[in-house]
């Protein structure tokens, strides 16, 4: 779909100035807590959906993404609070860089911008899976096997054709018309 | 007739289900007809529901 080749953090949760190179492989960030792991996690969310799920999900009360998406020293300076990702498009061929802003969370910058790139972006936006903090990984971890099944059913809209399943299912018990055959 | 998203790479996992599902029918010889109504149901309305599907699958006298 897309690889990520760089990203880079500013004033953002924990982080005031990060960049780092992923060369469009995969990686794995590891430090002792408080660190920023999170963070970084955080910013490649943000910079991809305009949301934070760990700052909206169940149990996060009052948190915010105009309040605590900024780093701590730039609450009153949400601008400064950006996150770039420059990533690859491999259908496509193209390299693309991405910003996103904390005072416009719903403003995806991308440069360049076309109908292609922006079809490609729109799905990644709607696929929230692309990013699993550690309290939904040990949700699905612990899930008895009937509800992870049903879980990641959902994580991957694979409910949609278990609903269309189940419908043609009924059909064809309740009809009594043959389908026609060309 | 064609898919309104070619691209396999920016489809989703039920999107590339319900294609090939869609090409399944044609393969069988299944009527054009009832294909296209499949067709616009589930890939291009993604009207997912007991009513559209029995709509597409029966004809719309069967509502």
């Amino acid at each position: 779909m897309i690889r990520i080749d760089s990203i880079h953090i500013q004033e953002f949760r924990g982080i005031r100035d990060l960049t780092l190179e992923f060369g469009g492989k995969n990686f794995a960030i590891c430090g002792p807590n408080g660190t920023g792991k999170s963070g970084v996690v955080d910013a490649l969310e943000f910079v991809l959906t305009g949301n934070i799920s760990r700052l909206s999900g169940e149990g996060t009360g009052e948190l915010s993404l105009k309040e605590h998406g900024p780093h701590v020293d730039s609450r009153s300076n949400p601008e400064k609070a950006r996150v770039t990702v420059k990533i690859t498009i491999p259908s496509l061929k193209k390299g693309v860089t991405l910003e996103r802003r904390l005072s416009a969370p719903t403003k995806m910058l991308a440069s360049p911008a076309s109908v292609e790139i922006e079809q490609v972006l729109k799905y990644v936006q709607s696929h929230p899976e692309i990013v699993l903090c550690r309290r939904e990984l040990i949700r699905y971890v612990l899930a008895t096997p009937g509800k992870r099944a049903d879980e990641v059913q959902a994580l991957l809209h694979l409910d949609q054709i278990e609903h269309v399943r189940v419908a043609l299912q009924k059909i064809a018990n309740t009809c009594e018309l043959p389908i026609a055959l060309a | 007739m064609t898919d309104s998203t070619p691209n396999s790479e920016t489809q989703d996992v039920p999107t590339q289900v319900f294609q090939q599902f869609i090409e399944n029918l044609r393969a069988a010889q299944v009527s054009d007809e009832l294909v296209s109504r499949l067709h616009k149901v589930l890939l291009e309305d993604h009207l997912l529901n007991e009513v559209a599907l029995r709509a597409a699958v029966l004809g719309e006298e069967f509502r």
